[in-house]
Parts: C-alpha cells; sequence; structure tokens
C-alpha cells in the first residue's frame, strides 16, 4: 500500500543524521482540509498522508527565507531537507534547482506519481459544512469521498482542480524515491489562453480592471509561489516605491503585471497563486498566457530539466533580438 | 416599538426608505460576496454564510486618505479628508457586529482616532441574525451568538416570509419611523418563528474548542495576509505619503502583523523574524494583550480566518494546542 511504503521512506528519512526535517502533509482540522506539516522526529511519520487532498506545493517552502527560516534543528551537520512532491510540484523543483535557487544535494525528494487534486472549493459545493475529517479516494474516474463511514462516488473530473486537466507529467521528474507506479500525462493545449486571447484588447483590459479592482493585497499569491523568492522583493520597497502600498486597481494592476512578467519562462503551472487567491481572481490566465508565448517564441518550457538554462536569464549571441526596439 | 416585522418582498421598498444616508450593504460580484456602497437596493444579496470579508472596512476602510497637501511657490496648502455621509450598514452579521463594540474600545480610547469615530457615530448598523452558522464558526465561545445584538441598533431576523425587526437603539428606532407603512406588528406565532429560529442556529455551533491537539504550529504559516484582512477585529495600519514633491496625501492602509515586513526596524534589525514569533503575537494579541490592556477578546469567533488559511491555520488548534501548553 502506498502510504504504508511512503511511511518507510518517511522513516528511513528522519533516522539520517544528515536530515533537518521532512515535509510532507497531514490530516487537516476539520472536513476535507489537509495541512501541509514539517516534521523532525521518526514518530510523527504516522501522522503523513498523501491523497487527492493534497493540493499543496510543498516546494514553496524551500524558498521562503524571506519569510523566516523554519524552526526544526540547531544542529548544522543536519543541512538536508526531505520532501513530498506530486508531477507539477517537482517541475518547481527542477526550476529552482536550474536557476540555482535550490541545490539539488540539499534535496531528498520523495516523488508521488499525482492521479490530480481536487478543488477544494468544488467539493465543500458539494458536501457542505462537514465538520468531521472526511477522507477521499480515486477509484479510476471516479473519487470515492468517505464521511463518517458513508461513502458517496462523484466524477472525478467534475471536482478535480483545473490544472490536473491538462497535466502533461502527473509522475515526478526529479526525485530520489517514487511512492507508486508512473502515470501517463494528459495533453495541455493551452485552449484556456487561446480563449482568452479571443476577447478584444479593451475587453481584456477593461476584465483585468475589474478582477484587480478586487485584490486586497494580502500577498498570499506572492507568498505561496515556489519561484517568487527574491530575498528583497522591488515591489515591497519603500525607496524606491514602485508599487504604492494604497490598495487601488492602478497599484493592484502593476503589483499583478510585474510579478506575472517576472515568472515568465518560470512559472510552472502548479496553480497556487490562484488556489489561495481568497478574491478569486484567475491568476493563473495571466501566467498561462505567458507560459504561452515563451513557448511559441523560444520552445521553452520550464521545470522540465534541471539542466535546463532558463530562458530568459541566459544571453545567446545568436539571438535575433526582434523584439528590441 | 421594540419589535416589527417586514415581508420580504417589501425589503428593497425598506432600503429605498433610508433617504438621505449612503447605504452599505453584501452585494455579489464574481462570486464573492462584500460590502459595497448600495446604489440600487434590489441588488443587495444576503448571503450570510458565505465568507465574504466583513464590513469592517465601512468604518475602517483599507486606504484611507488622512489629509492632502499641495504646495505653491512657498506655500503649502493642506486640505482635510472629505467626511464619510452618514450610512446605514445592512445585513452585519451578530460576529461582525460584536468586532465594533471590540474595535471601539481600541480607537475610543486613550487616544480618540477622529477618522474612525466620525464614521462610528455617523453609521447605523443593521444587522441579520446567522441562520446557517457553518462549520468553521465558533461565536459562542467568545461570549457572542447567531442572534446576538451587541453592537447593533437593529436586528433582522429571517423567519420564513418575513424579517422580524428587533430594536436595539434609539437610532435604531428613527431609522424606522419612515418605512413606517411597511412594517407590522409581530404576531404570536410570528414571535414563535423569531425563537425558533434563534434556537436552531445555536445547536449547530457545538464545536468550540474541541479538537485534537497539533504539533507544529507556525512552520506551515506562508506569512501572507489573509487572515488579518479577513478578521472584523484586526486593526493595525501603516502611514503613509503617497504623491510627488508638488503635491500628495497622507493615508493609512491596513497592514498585517503576518509580514515579516510589520515590525522590520530602519536598522534592518526584526524582533519578529520567524513566522512562530509573528503567529504567537497574533494569537495572543487578539487573547491575552487585548484583553487585559482593553477588557475584550479581540475575536468574535466569524471563522473567515479558518476557512480562508491556505495552508490551514485553524485558529481553534492553535487555542487547544496552547491550552494544553498552559496545563
Amino acid at each position: 500500500m502506498a502510504t504504508a511504503r511512503l511511511k518507510d521512506i518517511a522513516r528511513n528519512v528522519l533516522a539520517r543524521t544528515d536530515v533537518k526535517c521532512l515535509i510532507g502533509y497531514r490530516r487537516g482540522s476539520y472536513g476535507f482540509r489537509v495541512s501541509p506539516c514539517i516534521l523532525t522526529a521518526r514518530d510523527d511519520v504516522e501522522q503523513l498522508e498523501f491523497s487527492p487532498l493534497c493540493i499543496h506545493n510543498l516546494a514553496s517552502y524551500l524558498t521562503q527565507e524571506n519569510i523566516g527560516p523554519l524552526v526544526t534543528t540547531t544542529d548544522s551537520a543536519r543541512s538536508k531537507i526531505a520532501l513530498l512532491v506530486k508531477g507539477c510540484d517537482s517541475k518547481a523543483l527542477n526550476h529552482l534547482i536550474a536557476e540555482r535557487g535550490i541545490e539539488r544535494d540539499a534535496l531528498i525528494i520523495i516523488g508521488i506519481p499525482c492521479p490530480g487534486v481536487v478543488n477544494i472549493k468544488k467539493l465543500e459545493e458539494r458536501f457542505p459544512d462537514i465538520v468531521e475529517r472526511a477522507a477521499v479516494d480515486v477509484k479510476g474516474t471516479m473519487l470515492a469521498v468517505t464521511i463518517a463511514g458513508a461513502t458517496t462516488e462523484v466524477p472525478l473530473d467534475e471536482v478535480l482542480a483545473d490544472k490536473c486537466k491538462r497535466c502533461t507529467h502527473p509522475t515526478p521528474l526529479v526525485y530520489d524515491e517514487l511512492v507508486g507506479e508512473p502515470l501517463p500525462g494528459r495533453e495541455d493545449t493551452f485552449a484556456d489562453v487561446v480563449e482568452a486571447e479571443s476577447l478584444a484588447l479593451e475587453e481584456r483590459f477593461q476584465k483585468w480592471r475589474e478582477q484587480f479592482a478586487r485584490c486586497i493585497r494580502c500577498y498570499a499569491c506572492k507568498n505561496t509561489c515556489p519561484l517568487c523568492y527574491c530575498s528583497d522583493c522591488a515591489l515591497d520597497r519603500l525607496r524606491p516605491q514602485l508599487i504604492r502600498r494604497s490598495v487601488s486597481v492602478q497599484e493592484n494592476l502593476l503589483f499583478h503585471v510585474t510579478r506575472a512578467f517576472h515568472l515568465a519562462g518560470r512559472c510552472i503551472d502548479c496553480g497556487e497563486c490562484e488556489r489561495v487567491c481568497p478574491q478569486g481572481i484567475p491568476l493563473m490566465e495571466l501566467n498561462r498566457k505567458l507560459a504561452k508565448d515563451v513557448k511559441e517564441l523560444f520552445g521553452y518550457e520550464p521545470g522540465l530539466d534541471p539542466q535546463a538554462k532558463p530562458v530568459l536569464a541566459v544571453f545567446a549571441p545568436d539571438d535575433s533580438n526582434d523584439e528590441i526596439l | 416599538m421594540d419589535t416589527a416585522v417586514l415581508k420580504k418582498e417589501n425589503l428593497t421598498a425598506f432600503l429605498k426608505s433610508l433617504q438621505g444616508v449612503r447605504l452599505i450593504a453584501p452585494v455579489a460580484h464574481k462570486g464573492k460576496t462584500s460590502f459595497e456602497v448600495i446604489t440600487d437596493p434590489g441588488a443587495v444579496t444576503l448571503n450570510l454564510d458565505d465568507y465574504s470579508a466583513s464590513p469592517k472596512k465601512a468604518l475602517f476602510p483599507q486606504t484611507e486618505t488622512l489629509f492632502a497637501f499641495k504646495r505653491e511657490r512657498d506655500t503649502v496648502t493642506i486640505a482635510p479628508a472629505e467626511q464619510a455621509p452618514a450610512s446605514v450598514v445592512f445585513g452585519i452579521r451578530p460576529c461582525d457586529a460584536r468586532s465594533f463594540v471590540i474595535l471601539d474600545r481600541l480607537f475610543d480610547g486613550d487616544f480618540k482616532d477622529p477618522y474612525y469615530l466620525n464614521k462610528r457615530q455617523r453609521t447605523v448598523l443593521i444587522g441579520l441574525s446567522c441562520k446557517e452558522p457553518t462549520n468553521r464558526c465558533f461565536c459562542p465561545s467568545l461570549g457572542g451568538s447567531p442572534s446576538g445584538a451587541e453592537g447593533l441598533d437593529l436586528l433582522f431576523t429571517d423567519i420564513g416570509d418575513e424579517y422580524f425587526i428587533t430594536v436595539i437603539t434609539d437610532r435604531g428606532r428613527e431609522l424606522l419611523e419612515p418605512a413606517a407603512a411597511l412594517l407590522t406588528q409581530p404576531t404570536d406565532d410570528q414571535k414563535n418563528k423569531k425563537d425558533q429560529a434563534d434556537r436552531a442556529a445555536h445547536e449547530k455551533l457545538l464545536r468550540a474548542f474541541e479538537s485534537e491537539a497539533w504539533l507544529e504550529l507556525a512552520n506551515k504559516c506562508l506569512g501572507c495576509g489573509i487572515c488579518t484582512y479577513y478578521c472584523p477585529t484586526c486593526h493595525c495600519f501603516d502611514i503613509q505619503d503617497e504623491g510627488d514633491q508638488v503635491e500628495g496625501r497622507r493615508i493609512r492602509v491596513w497592514d498585517a502583523c503576518m509580514y515579516e515586513e510589520f515590525t522590520r526596524h530602519t536598522s534592518g534589525a526584526n524582533p519578529r523574524h520567524n513566522r512562530a514569533e509573528r503567529l504567537r503575537n497574533r494569537i495572543l494579541h487578539k487573547f491575552s494583550y487585548y484583553p487585559r490592556n482593553l477588557g475584550y477578546v479581540a475575536c468574535v469567533g466569524c471563522g473567515r480566518c479558518i476557512e480562508l488559511c491556505p495552508v490551514n491555520e485553524d485558529i481553534i488548534e492553535i487555542l487547544d494546542r496552547v491550552r494544553e501548553l498552559n496545563g
């Protein structure tokens, strides 16, 4: 059984003297909620679980020194961090390794082939106000939902997160241990972006003005993004103050557009920014538009190869420079 | 008149009777409900179990101009901020209404905050009893109630085809006067329905503090501002001058203690560098410092932070764990 093997691996990892902590998932405080957990002791591994409720991209925790270090151990010999990754999460690791944001050697990667994670909001709409812990399990094309001992099956595609419906790499691309059998990927046709592109420029601008007017600048999108990890974010600075602290559509727009451009050729489509947005702003539409452009212009997709040269971070003498005015 | 009944079909007409005041009420926009200034009373959405933003911003806007300044040659003119018009906030959950009582302790405390108090004095608060508290709600643990009246001027309760109106203050009573033709005296049956509605909501709220202890309190926190910005009692703000050398304005804007920058000193040192220190501060501010200094627990049990936290940081779990630590 996959969970048993996961726990065995985790127990062995935490027994090592060079490991600082293991970042995984444990059951959450109620209903369908699962919580990220940062374990340090072998006995803790009993808490670990993995299911389509494990929505978070745990790679985010590797790059958050600016938020404050993870408090685990003071033993400097314990330098390695172990973590669980799904296919999409592993692309974040690959890209972080490629752009030297993290060292491959500092990681112990436990990969889990992922049949897709659920959109918790959709599940909570179908099963509202569940207090007791609910469990879910993929059964072919169905999702078995167990609440208080009673199991109901719902079509998986109806509650799956959007990103999973177009997931090209459900099996992690980089790992030290793989729990379970590799799974085939789906195709990503960027149909959503093509549709968004069909809007006239003026309509597009109006649409995003309305979306950004609702942003409350809580920075959850920025803080959860595994690739948004500058130790000194230009958008936070007071001198020069590139973006004012007042919350208005102009400042919000500048924040989001700057962030989206900084993620061009870097965003690996984990969808965490959009998932965490409390205002329901469809941020992935922006990121995916840029991902599609980068793919078409440079034939580049981030996160597939840890040895890749990040496309917008390299100087190519033979670049045609067509885009430069 | 201490109680009255309003037919639901007359709600829009009632809201239209509020002449000469600015109406702030929940409206739905792209699947999210928030308290906004209303021009069309027919658009009001009373969707209370949706975790919409709290009405805090009606009295304490996220960004607020304190004054504007303009330089001409050698003189600088300072223009005070425009005063908000007299307002009615309609559709407030009883937990959120209590948050105003809690905020009063601070903004009407040792220092009288003119910006908040001006709006507070000119705003009538109309509540709507919670019919369906959610699985994240824990207001009774904090002294509240789904049909609580604290902080309100009027309380509406859904009793089926009508709203049962309880008058709480004279301001509330005066507000009903222009709408007298729309109101009737409650019958015994309607009074019974009101009592039943109150009891039914209470029975849904048994979860309270019963929850398993947890291991790591703060490591999983992403340091974003969701919990603070959605919290109806969080009130920390920053003050900034925005503009250029010729003209601009001084604003205050919400700030969040969960941001690393919140306590960063000019020197670069930060007394709350770790997320654990920041989380501890947020919890203790609500449950220890505020009660000690101002006599109120600064949490109303609305459950928004539990619902919206991206990493399942659950304030009930935290309090359980803290209680265990205290023995």
